[in-house]
């Protein structure tokens, strides 16, 4: 995308275009099958510590949790999987650029949930910003389903708590939760390292494969974008 | 930063991805000095040499309290970007870049990143074939900056400069100090004699040693996710690192080692590549890189 709005290039036969490696280039070199670095128990750990039981993993139960949305109504994960619902999570930032990006022009966000509205697909926002911190809380939010016409509910987890559980990093992070309460895919909306509309938008592509009842084929990959804004632990 | 041979070019903060923000002209045109990232392009000496390889960078200067993400493994941000555009012929080569900072933030995420002033080096091979002409480099820059909050933004960057016949050593430039101060802070091989580091396996752990150092720390490479509770783990005072695994699966670690020294002597950086034995419990002794294979 930076390419795109470089826009006119007109000497460009006399110029070589070259993209440096940056081999690090962090998240742009991540294949989609890279290890999540969720906290995990260390190998040569005894057995996992407890609380690891509550920490979101794919392929294990995805951890239970009751928030309010910005218009008030609460949201049981539990009940809408007894619903029979595929569910995505989306963390969300109204005052992050990469989130926002995702929530303007090509609205990648919002048409994908449109997109699968209506096909026992529920979407929701969580924004797991702590009071103060920018883009967090209740009125902010509020704002911002207008702002961003957004059609899905927008749940304020402000003591970070939900967040932690599922070991949200960054805005957007999403999370794909099956049928059978599974989480099924944990990372990145798309493959395109935050530049631009990636050719592969791997929550579609996890959604479509647990509709279809079969195996999600990229389970997890590197998120990118802002970092959530937390709170300090146990506010 | 004000040497003659710099044209700095409009720095862009925008807020886009995918073209999905307009540009914002205020912002785009705005006051530099506000703008959280300046980038231009620099270069070490006042003339480009035909026919070698010359030092160019990418200097970025951060505002206080901002800061924009190294290429090492971070647990959020977006990677800078940059797309050099070139005469032909010329060519860009790889580089070995800053060791970065460690930034810790709430909810246990742990980034590295570069805040101040950073040079990126970008050395630019000139054909023999130049020699006599003068050219224009240019490079667009990308980059995600973050304080409490954060900003996308992007600037073209370019330099004129004459280039010399080969074999001339032109007069470094006003900005070859800061070339000076990169390559302080580059990461080097580890010496095949007298190391002052070591690393080996010890119960699954990879233990860096430096004797007399005062403080260690470890970033690892972007593709490096294999050590455990890096927040804990990955920085320590005194002389000793222990870097567990948290991936059986993981073949090598990669990543720079910063070593801090007491006396006020300058910290040393160096680049390691590790081997983890295939039974990674099997005390090991991993050979250690002659010279710097990865390419950035």
């Amino acid at each position: 995308m930076f390419a795109s709005i470089r826009g006119v290039r007109s000497r460009a036969p006399l110029f070589a275009v070259l993209v440096v490696g940056l081999a690090g280039s962090a998240v742009a070199q991540d294949t989609p099958a890279a290890p999540a670095r969720a906290p995990e128990a260390k190998p040569q750990a005894a057995a996992p510590a407890p609380a690891a039981a509550h920490m979101a993993k794919v392929g294990e139960a995805a951890p239970d949790f009751t928030l309010k949305d910005t218009a008030g109504k609460e949201h049981h994960l539990a009940d809408l999987t007894k619903a029979g619902k595929v569910v995505v999570l989306e963390w969300f930032n109204p005052d992050c650029p990469v989130s926002k990006a995702y929530h303007t022009g090509d609205n990648v966000m919002t048409k994908l949930a449109a997109e699968l509205a209506g096909r026992d697909v529920v979407w929701m926002a969580i924004n797991s910003g702590a009071a103060g911190k920018e883009g967090a809380g209740l009125e902010r939010n509020q704002k911002a389903v207008t702002e961003y016409s957004i059609a899905y509910p927008i749940l304020i987890d402000e003591s970070g708590s939900v967040g932690r559980m599922y070991g949200a990093k960054t805005t957007p992070h999403m999370f794909v939760i099956g049928k059978d309460g599974k989480l099924q895919y944990a990372g990145a909306i798309d493959d395109s390292s935050g530049r631009g509309a990636g050719k592969t938008n791997y929550v579609r592509e996890a959604v479509s494969a647990l509709l279809a009842g079969k195996d999600v084929a990229v389970k997890e990959s590197k998120s990118f974008g802002c970092s959530v804004k937390y709170g300090s632990d146990g506010t | 930063m004000l040497a003659a041979p710099k044209l700095q070019i409009v720095p862009l903060v925008l807020g886009l991805l995918a073209g999905a923000a307009p540009a914002q002209d205020g912002a785009a045109h705005g006051p530099a000095a506000s703008a959280p990232l300046r980038a231009s392009l620099v270069a070490e000496a006042r003339e480009l040499v035909a026919g070698r390889t010359n030092s160019l960078g990418v200097l970025l200067e951060l505002a206080d309290g901002w800061h924009t993400y190294a290429p090492f493994l971070n647990d959020s941000g977006l990677p800078l970007r940059l797309q050099p555009e070139l005469p032909e012929g010329f060519a860009v080569r790889p580089a070995e870049w800053p060791a970065p900072q460690r930034l810790q933030s709430e909810g246990d995420l742990l980034d590295h990143v570069y805040a101040g002033r950073v040079l990126l080096p970008l050395p630019v091979e000139v054909p023999a074939g130049a020699a006599g002409t003068t050219v224009t480099l240019r490079v667009h820059v990308g980059w995600m900056v973050c304080r409490s909050a954060c900003q996308l933004g992007e600037a073209d960057v370019s330099l004129e400069l004459p280039v010399a016949a080969a074999g001339a050593s032109p007069q470094p430039s006003a900005d070859a100090p800061l070339f000076a101060e990169a390559r302080a802070r580059t990461p080097q091989p580890l010496p095949a004699q007298g190391a002052p580091l070591s690393a080996a396996w010890e119960s699954g752990a990879l233990v860096l040693r430096a004797p007399g150092a005062t403080w260690l720390a470890f970033y690892p490479d972007a593709d490096t996710a294999a050590i455990a509770d890096l927040i804990r783990s990955g920085a320590s005072d005194g002389s000793r690192l222990a870097l567990a695994l948290s991936d059986d699966a993981a073949t090598r670690v990669r990543g720079v080692a910063e070593v801090r020294w007491a006396g006020g002597r300058a910290p040393s950086f160096y680049r390691l590549e590790v081997s983890v034995p295939s039974a990674p419990g099997r005390a090991a002794r991993a050979p250690l890189p002659q010279e710097n294979p990865h390419v950035r």
